[in-house]
């Protein structure tokens, strides 16, 4: 039997026509993320695993031809279906090489210089990309999505789109000698590969580079209006331009020692402030990375969200709110159903699979009964200043309800100075009836049994790892796959029939495997790790010892605290 | 006990492990890890009826009877110390590289910015007999490992009935080198309580006094490391320059010591408690809980060492030893010593 989560990150490495199985269409159903269908800059930003690049993916033609080749229906309104587009993603594209080398004392002293050569890197690799996508469009395998967009492209039409292209000045003489589409890919791809020589330190820097430098977004916006004019594709067709793991581009201005002057990041930022009508650009962002009021490259306008982009925040989407249901539950559903699918089970249930794997919903008192042997035993402190009597008869409670005993020696620890607490009313368990009081307290309970009774405290049950995945479909993968991971070694089962149910003990031991794994995790991270992995550490040893010690529940949501403003400025200067 | 119930009794331990003191949790991972990367390079147990390393663990751990026990032997597991092929591979490069070519170049004064140096090593290379003292060292694989051709090969435990000094230098000396040998280097593998390797290192060292004698263990424990020290002091000729020698801390005693580890007051109660199980009592090869003690009844070893090829006997026997129907090993050990028969 496989783990079918053993690769988290599957939409990223299947082919495109694997990643329309694969591919969530969940958060497609909040009108937000159209946006990044429809003319526009959007800034699309979300947390490490959160499902950026992931719809990202969804611009991509060979993901377009995928759907059209495939059962799945396309996920978005037929509004949002008609596009062309590129896509850079920074890490893999070479541009994080830049300031590995240095270019010319001139470039050291005036790192604007060093922004319009990267500006002028990201140019040439977008334009290369969308000429790809051209020509994919022109192939057999992309003719019915060229079909579909209305794309007319023959070679008199791209040679005539080539002539066209080297008229405007943007391109400041490169392409003078282009007279064909083919010699227009080979200078293109040809100005790429004599900056990557020089960052690989296989050439010395080509002069001719210092005086063909383009401004930001110049030459793509080029491109589209000559693709239109030369008739290829229509004129009303949007042109999208990806630019996805833009938080990258912090370790590369710290690199080059330029934290406080975002050079590389402006340079982008600056693509969308140009307001260039002719592309929209859509950037995926991790939040932190996205600073308010990032300046454009060289012009000192600041760039503004709902000006010059829109914001689509995964993080808000998956929030919910007070008046609608959060979508993760759904997400969470969904991209299980379709990894199991994927991984190809046999036998597997319909509804929820979900439920019908992990269970429903475990009480406090279905944990306890399950984990807990003789805990009616040890259930009350011993510590507790009681008269025996009262003693006995939460002891009493205990035997069938250890959880409302708990809350017993709580709620009589509150009362028992004001009110005249008897055996006879221990017995009849008046806390049950105060049902918010109850309900805020039940989890400390719940911990406070555990950790008397020596026991680690227990998650399982389909909600319990929804609600540890902390909204992020990344989390919910990794827990799944490390209790799958416990699964496969607590079974003797080879085949791929899907299991009836994974045993709560099982569940438990997996997530807190990856609770494991996670907080190491946070350890390993660059840029003061270690220091986070402190703090989480300090700060929940701190908080649990508070709920345990406090026997009398006075104040159960006392999980908050207090950070002076000063100490925040003092760890920014 | 199947592999199926150990992983079940687990996730039993690591939930009452409830605030991680005892470190269950961490100890399955490395295990699962390891017995994925490294303990199936334990030869003894490649072929044959033996088993995953994952079944051998199940059927060792099962072999206690209380639960307590189980899990003091998997406890045990955190202190186990596995070198594997490639652990062994730098071993051997060092153990030349470093410590013979070193011991060569200091005891002839070699000049290394000399342009003659490489030269002049290769001369002294050339009057040096590189033994080994057991089979179990490899010296075959050594030499290989090594890039040097052409040399003799002399395994001192071979002889150990019919060493005769003067059939030594005719046959192994004067044959393979001429008369102007000038060293002669021992190595071995795992040396435990040197009891074994040290009637060996006497004859070397008495060949002839103006040859220089140079110990090389791969891996040493104290009680050995001690052993060659001394004979170090005795003879002027002899020199003992270990690639690994493992510190006395990773030796569980008799006798608990101060400053042991937290873990080691359970572990020697198991062993204790389960050694009936493990050895026929006082049967010839009973060494007790605690492994092989040499013939200097120092006290046993008290190791937790395996290597690829084999298991020491310094080693605790309930890691090693089988006994059917009592006892399953978790590494079995062959041993050169038929083993008695159970009954």
């Amino acid at each position: 039997m496989t783990n079918p989560f053993n690769n988290l990150y599957h939409t990223e490495s299947i082919p495109a026509d694997r990643f329309v199985e694969i591919f969530s269409p969940v958060l497609l159903r909040e009108s937000k993320t159209h946006e990044l269908f429809q003319p526009g800059s959007v800034v699309l930003t979300g947390l490490q695993g959160s499902g950026k690049s992931a719809l990202l993916n969804l611009l991509k033609p060979e993901v377009l031809i995928a759907y059209k080749n495939s059962s799945e229906p396309w996920p978005l309104p037929v509004h949002c279906s008609k596009f062309l587009s590129a896509s850079i993603v920074l890490r893999s594209s070479g541009a994080l090489d830049f300031g590995q080398r240095s270019i010319s004392e001139e470039v050291d002293s005036n790192k604007n210089i060093l922004g319009l050569f990267f500006g002028d890197y990201l140019n040439y690799w977008i334009v290369d990309d969308l000429l790809t996508n051209i020509e994919l469009l022109w192939s057999d395998r992309g003719a019915k999505l060229a079909d579909f967009i209305g794309a007319e492209i023959s070679e008199t039409k791209l040679n005539n789109f080539a002539q066209k292209l080297k008229k405007d000045s943007c391109w400041f003489g490169v392409l003078d000698n282009v007279d064909t589409f083919h010699a227009l890919r080979k200078v293109i791809s040809n100005r790429i590969l004599q900056y990557e020589s020089f960052l690989n330190y296989n050439s010395d820097f080509p002069k001719s580079l210092n005086f063909t430098k383009t401004k930001p977004g110049d030459p793509i916006g080029s491109i589209a209006d000559a693709l239109k004019s030369s008739g290829i594709i229509p004129i009303d067709l949007p042109i999208f331009i990806t630019i996805d793991q833009f938080e990258d581009l912090m370790d590369l201005e710290r690199d080059n020692g330029e934290l406080g002057t975002p050079i590389f990041r402006s340079v982008i930022m600056r693509m969308l402030g140009n307001r260039d009508k002719r592309v929209s650009y859509r950037v995926g962002a991790r939040p932190y990375s996205m600073l308010k009021g990032l300046q454009g490259f060289g012009n000192n306008s600041f760039t503004e969200e709902g000006r010059e982009y829109e914001l689509v925040d995964i993080i808000k989407i998956l929030r919910g709110g007070e008046n609608r249901r959060t979508l993760f539950q759904d997400l969470c559903e969904d991209v299980f159903d379709r990894r199991l699918r994927f991984a190809e089970f046999d036998c597997l249930p319909k509804g929820s699979k979900l439920t019908y794997l992990f269970g429903k919903r475990a009480s406090a008192e279905d944990k306890v009964a399950t984990f807990i042997r003789d805990s009616g035993k040890r259930v009350i402190s011993s510590d507790f200043q009681v008269s025996p009597l009262i003693k006995n008869a939460l002891s009493e409670v205990s035997r069938t309800n250890p959880i409302s005993a708990k809350l017993g020696e709580a709620w009589t620890r509150q009362n028992i100075d004001s009110i005249d607490i008897s055996p006879e009313l221990i017995m009849s368990e008046p806390w049950q009836s105060k049902v918010w009081w109850k309900k805020e307290r039940k989890q400390q309970a719940l911990m406070q049994v555990f950790s008397t009774c020596r026991q680690k405290l227990v998650w399982y049950g389909a909600p319990d790892i929804v609600l540890l995945s902390g909204k992020n479909i990344f989390v919910f993968l990794s827990i799944c796959q490390f209790i799958w991971a416990e699964y496969l070694r607590s079974t003797s089962e080879s085949s791929q029939i899907f299991p009836k149910g994974i045993d709560p003990l099982t569940q438990a031991t997996g997530i807190h495997s990856a609770s494991e794994y996670w907080f190491r995790k946070v350890r390993a991270e660059p840029k003061g790790g270690d220091d986070r992995h402190r703090f989480a550490n300090v700060l929940g040893t701190a908080i649990r010892d508070r709920l345990t010690r406090d026997k009398s529940m006075s104040y159960p949501g006392r999980t908050d605290f207090l950070f002076p403003l000063k100490i925040l400025r003092r760890l920014a200067m | 006990m199947t592999p199926i119930e150990l992983q079940r009794k687990l996730q039993i331990w690591c939930q009452e492990d409830y605030d991680g003191s005892i470190g269950i949790s961490d100890i399955k991972k490395d295990i699962e890890f390891l017995s994925r990367e490294l303990y199936n390079e334990y030869d003894v147990t490649k072929h044959g009826g033996h088993g995953d390393f994952i079944f051998r663990l199940a059927r060792w751990i099962g072999s206690a009877e209380t639960d307590d026990d189980q899990k003091s032997l998997f406890v045990l597991l955190r202190h186990l110390i596995f070198f594997g092929d490639n652990e062994l591979d730098a071993a051997y490069r060092t153990a030349f590289s470093r410590h013979v070519v070193s011991w060569l170049m200091n005891d002839q004064k070699l000049n290394v910015f000399s342009t003659t140096a490489d030269a002049d090593l290769k001369s002294i290379l050339n009057r040096t007999l590189l033994t080994e003292i057991t089979d179990s060292f490899g010296l075959r694989s050594f030499l290989g490992k090594n890039n040097l051709h052409g040399r003799p090969r002399y395994t001192w435990y071979a002889h150990r009935k019919s060493w005769q000094r003067q059939q030594f230098i005719d046959t192994e000396i004067v044959r393979n080198l001429g008369e102007n040998i000038s060293h002669i280097v021992l190595f071995e593998d795992f040396v435990g309580s040197g009891s074994q390797v040290e009637p060996f290192l006497k004859l070397a060292c008495n060949v002839d006094r103006n040859i220089k004698v140079l110990f090389c263990p791969m891996y040493i424990c104290p009680a050995g490391a001690q052993l060659a020290l001394r004979l170090q002091r005795q003879y002027r000729n002899f020199s003992f320059s270990p690639v690994l020698e493992i510190p006395q801390k990773c030796f569980i005693t008799k006798n608990a010591i101060d400053g042991e580890h937290p873990d080691f007051p359970t572990i020697r109660k198991t062993a204790n408690v389960v050694h009936p199980k493990v050895v026929i009592p006082g049967s010839p090869q009973d060494f007790g809980p605690f492994g092989f003690d040499g013939v200097n009844q120092q006290g046993a070893t008290g190791g937790f060492i395996v290597t690829s090829t084999n298991c020491p006997d310094n080693t605790i026997p309930l890691i090693h030893r089988r006994r059917a129907g009592y006892w399953e090993p978790l590494f079995l050990r062959t041993s050169r010593e038929a083993l008695e028969v159970t009954p």
